[in-house]
């Protein structure tokens, strides 16, 4: 079957084969801008334009990139092959298939800007850089190696060795590397971490108690943080005024690159899952065959060596199960009236004692229902006890987060815990601490250490925590009341009489 | 492929090599030698002196001639270091204008960079007479606790020196390197380095695909054989002092001949028990008598002398062991590198320390520059599988309010690494931002190395905490930081002055670099003009020999006396193109002197 018509007329549209490999193809750059920009509705016309280039030299483009059988081109009287193509995606019957949607289909969604930036590093590398650098957020320590978590130590060096030669940047020394260099850098600096904490007995046996421990809560930490409204590591912690969104640089458009947190608690399990699988994918077939995964197929089976044996039916399980039946039905059955079951179901469980159930169901009835009064009132009374109930886990998560280093977390789970004990000096001043070391909020920061320092006015440490935190805020006045008052309950601590001296010379 | 070297950079010697056809060789100088001192003196003429020469001369031009620069590169002025320096070198240290350490040779004021760039001209010489051509890229190692004002100064040295510093990796990371190359090894082992001036310990993991991950290290960049040394020093003046009165310190020529002493002592003793120091007509005494230095020292003595500073070396092997969460029975091998590793003591303590003999394997004083060349070429050669993961060796932060460090990235990170953190303006309009920028372990800033202030201008004006700068402190594989920062709703990239930094200022490298280049043009210039010389004289005595029996032959000729003339001129002027150092001229000048000499050959042969 030919699809290219005798003359390649200026107003005829390419769009893109079905079933084409357009990721596996051997693309020239120039080639490749183009052939991002067909989306089955642009003219030959209206893409050299859009690329920034002559119609001349984007006929001869499409017209190579339709040799190959990429592209077939829609013959410019606007009539369509007779036999249209069975469409690979059900949710978008009309219409040939952007290519954006074969990209995530073909797993991991590349943005042609970057994945052919003008870089001299070959395709397929690029890949894995990119694969790793935006799944690896998502994923543990033993998903980011690509091991199981019974894998000895010799396993576990053999991986990370093994991936330090994909992504340590000497390896493509004196090679243009443009954005890549720093995406190389974050993702070396991960896998390093994750090392770092596997190849030692004694860090490792904490951060598996620890990895438990966030996967026993987090179903109960969804429904607490919702009703606390601190989210995740990437939500507002409490009060927090929200910030302007950072305006995104032009083109090509840069996802935020922050570093990863240590084993940061995901944002969503189904999202934590789908980046398992893709990687650990991407893993197989970059470690053992050059060979792709065939695009279609059983999408979402993950390959043998699957990293992760399936959990056994914890209670996020349950949540989890719960909560993808309840938004499958909400779509069927409309909002209203499904409120108003889920609040039902909540309350049952509640009274069953399954308070983790009970929570997530009306979180969810919250979100289709916002204003209802009660929804929110047992949400509200349901974390609460859920909080009281989870607060041992909450510190353990917290201590084992900043003894890491991982202040960010750790002023999170801080805060959960002062949430359930509100008359607890210690984790308040903890969770100001951590929150300043991470560089938070100065505002939150303020407000929990004078929280703190009230629970225990005569502990020194806060009380000159307070004070730093005015100093920087340049507040000396509240600063020097603070300093002062903790001078007179230590009048010894060196501390102390530095900061006081700092704060004379402010004052002059 | 472009050629790369690798340079150890020594406090005593350097040592330079390269990988020729996949394998690694030390390059020798033209003595033959595979080390050359770490040695740079002025001669009363003006003329540099490098290495061994330079050390051979050490004694009559004390106060002009330095070694051991690396102790001091990096370091300011203000330093517990630069004073014990200070007290015990012959040649002359003063204050640099950025709080640094400048050396007075003669008349001329010289940055310590500049010194050791006068050692890696050298090395890059040695190796471009043995390659046979220009060589631009090397790779120089530092000590692995060198902070990043020394790694910066050593960087800049290499740049003054015309070379490419394309990285610069740590001493012992290179031992294991070169320890590993080629192998396939799978273990953990840990490197001990105690050199002339430094000391270093390291635990890596070498892996099967060629990757070297260093865990921790730790060191003492003022511990080394020239401690040793001083205690012998300071054992040999004291007894002095009892026997004649006499502070030798006084004498710098008296001082240089006791530290040459000293050390030979100290070598001699890794093979003997005892040995004598003698150095006959060391100073002059009030009545104007010659006074002779003469003692006996056992190994007994120099390990009781120097027992403290071997304990130190011990006392930081474990605690390195301690933070690397690393167990004695896991290391299952012990490189010792560096030439006082000979010492029978240290090879003791360490091998008790460790609970197993060191490998006997590596050469001491070449191992490391092998492992630099090695590193050179996998870093060039696309071919080579072989990563280094080395690591940062203090740890960074910043000073926060009461003169606090924050730590940002702990030491024994493992580097390229970064960290960022976000700071606000706190007043309404604020336009600056002040960052101190500091390595250490200390909890107080001041306590810990400054490495620059670094202020970021130009802020957005606005009320106080809505400009919201994200800075991020990066250290690269060379273990240098650098800082960049960013507005978080701009996204603009937010400029930065550094001030307050001991190093050189771009300008001054500049200037010092043409200068260096000048001398190396000088240097081969003297080289082919030292040879056209030794010609051009050895012809010039044989007619100056001949001249007063030729002048006697032919004087009684009109014809005579002309050539003897125009003889007297050929002389005249090749001495005064010797003179000007003109090697075109002299060259051409050969030709007359080679047809003068025949013929006053010929005259005396047809005569005689
Ligand atoms: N046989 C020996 N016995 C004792 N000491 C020796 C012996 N040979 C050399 N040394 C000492 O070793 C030191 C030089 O070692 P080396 O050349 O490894 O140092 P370096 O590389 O120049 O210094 P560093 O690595 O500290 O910068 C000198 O102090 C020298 O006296
Ligand atoms: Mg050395």
């Amino acid at each position: 079957m030919s699809t290219l018509p005798e003359r390649l007329e200026a107003s005829c549209i390419p769009r893109i084969r079905n079933g084409a490999d357009v990721l596996g193809a051997d693309l020239q750059p120039n080639e490749a801008f183009l052939l991002f920009r067909v989306d089955g509705r642009a003219t030959i016309a209206q893409l050299a334009t859009l690329a920034g280039i002559e119609e001349e030299e984007a006929r001869e483009l499409i017209a190579r990139l339709a040799s190959v059988g990429l592209l077939e081109v829609e013959l410019a009287s606007g009539e369509r092959p007779r036999e249209a193509p069975p469409s690979p995606l059900p949710t978008e019957p009309e219409g040939p298939t952007p290519l954006s949607r074969i990209v995530e289909e073909v797993g991991g969604a590349y943005d042609p800007g970057e994945l052919y930036e003008d870089v001299q590093i070959p395709i397929p590398r690029r890949k894995q850089i990119l694969d790793a650098f935006y799944t690896f957020e998502k994923l543990d320590h033993y998903e980011v190696l690509g091991i199981d978590d019974s894998a000895d130590k010799k396993a576990v060096k053999s991986a990370y060795f093994a991936l330090s030669k994909t992504f340590h940047t000497d390896t493509l020394y004196g090679k243009e590397l443009g954005t890549y260099k720093q995406k190389m850098d974050v993702v070396f600096k991960r896998i390093t971490q994750a090392y770092n904490v596997l190849s030692k007995p004694a860090m490792r046996e904490e951060y598996d108690a620890y990895l438990r421990s966030v996967k026993g809560t987090r179903a109960a930490r969804a429904a607490i943080d919702a009703a606390l409204g601190i989210g995740g590591p990437q939500a507002p912690p409490i009060s927090a005024t929200p910030k302007p969104a950072p305006a995104k640089p032009s083109p090509p458009p840069v996802r935020p690159a922050a570093p990863p947190p240590a084993a940061a608690p995901p944002s969503s399990e189904e999202a934590r899952r789908r980046a398992r699988e893709l990687y650990a994918r991407k893993l197989s077939s970059t470690r053992n065959a050059p060979t792709r995964p065939p695009p279609s197929g059983a999408p979402s089976m993950p390959p043998a060596q699957a990293p992760t044996p399936p959990p056994p039916r914890d209670a996020s399980q349950v949540a989890r199960d719960l909560q993808r039946a309840l938004v499958s039905v909400s779509q069927h059955t409309g909002g209203v009236s499904q409120a108003r079951r889920l609040a039902q179901d909540a309350k049952r469980a509640e009274e069953k004692g399954d308070l983790v159930t009970a929570a997530n169901a009306f979180r969810l009835a919250k979100e289709l229902e916002p204003d209802d009064r009660e929804v929110d009132a047992g949400l509200q009374r349901v974390s609460a006890a859920l909080r009281v109930q989870m607060l041992p886990e909450f510190e353990k998560q917290a201590a084992y987060e900043e003894r890491n280093g991982d202040h960010a977390a750790a002023a999170i789970s801080w805060q959960r815990v002062a949430a359930g004990k509100p008359d607890d000096p210690i984790s308040h001043g903890a969770a100001a601490r951590c929150l300043r070391r991470s560089g938070g909020e100065l505002k939150l920061q303020q407000q929990l250490a004078r929280r703190a320092s009230e629970l225990a006015p005569n502990d020194v440490e806060l009380r000159v925590l307070l004070g730093q935190i005015y100093l920087e805020a340049e507040m000396p006045l509240n600063a020097r009341r603070e300093l002062d008052a903790a001078a007179k309950l230590d009048p010894n601590d060196e501390t102390v009489k530095k900061l006081l001296a700092e704060l004379k010379q402010k004052l002059r | 492929m472009e050629k790369v070297i690798g340079i150890d950079l020594g406090t005593t010697n350097s040592c330079v090599a390269i990988v020729e056809g996949g394998t690694p060789t030390v390059i020798p100088n033209r003595g033959g030698y595979k080390t050359t001192p770490s040695m740079v003196a002025i001669t009363e003429a003006g003329k540099r002196l490098v290495g061994h020469i330079a050390k051979r001369q050490a004694v009559t031009n004390a106060e002009n001639t330095v070694y051991a620069a690396k102790r001091l590169i990096g370091r300011k002025w203000n330093t517990t270091q630069v004073r014990s320096a200070l007290a015990t070198c012959p040649y002359r240290i003063v204050e640099g204008p950025h709080d640094d350490v400048r050396i007075q040779l003669r008349d001329k004021l010289y940055s310590v960079s500049e010194i050791s760039a006068m050692v890696l001209q050298e090395m890059k010489i040695i190796a471009e007479d043995y390659l046979g051509h220009e060589v631009r890229k090397a790779v120089v190692t530092v000590p692995a606790y060198f902070n990043d004002g020394q790694r910066q100064a050593t960087k800049d040295a290499g740049a003054i020196a015309g070379l490419d510093v394309i990285r610069i990796i740590n001493e012992p990371t290179a031992a294991a390197l070169a320890y590993g190359f080629g192998r396939n090894l799978d273990r953990t082992v840990a490197v001990y380095d105690l050199g002339g001036g430094t000391f270093d310990i390291s635990i890596l993991e070498i892996g099967s695909h060629g990757v070297f991950k260093v865990i921790s290290t730790a060191g003492d960049t003022f511990l080394g054989g020239e401690d040793f040394d001083s205690r012998i020093i300071d054992w040999l003046v004291k007894g002095f002092q009892q026997e004649h009165g006499i502070d030798l310190r006084q004498d710098r020529m008296a001082l240089q001949r006791l530290k040459d002493a000293a050390e030979k002592a100290k070598c001699e003793l890794s093979a003997v028990r005892e040995t004598e120091i003698n150095l006959p007509f060391i100073i002059s005494s009030s009545r104007n008598e010659a006074l002779h230095l003469q003692r006996m020292l056992s190994r007994d003595e120099l390990e009781r002398l120097c027992n403290d500073l071997i304990e130190r070396t011990i006392k930081i092997c474990e605690s390195t062991l301690e933070d690397s969460g690393v167990s004695k029975d896991d290391i299952e091998d012990v490189i010792l590198v560096g030439g006082m590793t000979r010492v029978p003591k240290v090879q003791h303590m360490v091998a008790g320390f460790f609970g197993r003999e060191p490998c006997k394997g590596v050469h001491p004083d070449e191992v490391v520059a092998l492992g630099a060349a090695i590193q050179g070429s996998a870093l060039l050669d696309e071919q080579q599988e072989m990563v280094l993961l080395d690591v940062t060796p203090h740890t960074l932060g910043i000073m926060v309010v009461g003169g606090f460090f924050e730590p940002l990235i702990p030491q024994n990170t493992t580097v390229p690494t970064s960290s960022s953190k976000t700071f606000t303006t706190v007043r309404d309009n604020q336009t600056a931002v002040k960052i101190l920028v500091l390595q250490g372990e200390s909890q107080r800033a001041e306590q810990n190395e400054l490495l620059g202030e670094f202020i970021l201008t130009d802020l957005r004006r606005a009320a106080k905490g809505q400009v919201e700068i994200d800075v991020t402190f990066e250290i690269n594989a060379d273990g240098i930081v650098s800082v960049q920062a960013k507005d978080l709703e701009t996204g603009r990239q937010q400029s930065i002055t550094v001030t307050a930094s001991s190093g050189l200022t771009q300008d001054e490298i500049t200037s010092m670099i043409d200068e260096a280049k000048t001398h190396a043009v000088d240097r081969r210039a003297t080289e082919a003009f030292e040879g056209t010389r030794q010609e051009a004289e050895k012809l010039m005595g044989d007619i100056e020999r001949l001249f007063p029996q030729v002048e006697q032959i032919v004087s009684g000729s009109d014809f005579g006396r002309d050539a003897i003339e125009k003889a007297r001129g050929v002389l005249d002027r090749a001495r005064s193109l010797i003179e000007r150092k003109d090697v075109e001229g002299l060259k051409e000048q050969l030709e007359a002197l080679g047809r003068t000499q025949r013929m006053f050959k010929g005259v005396i042969a047809k005569t005689g």
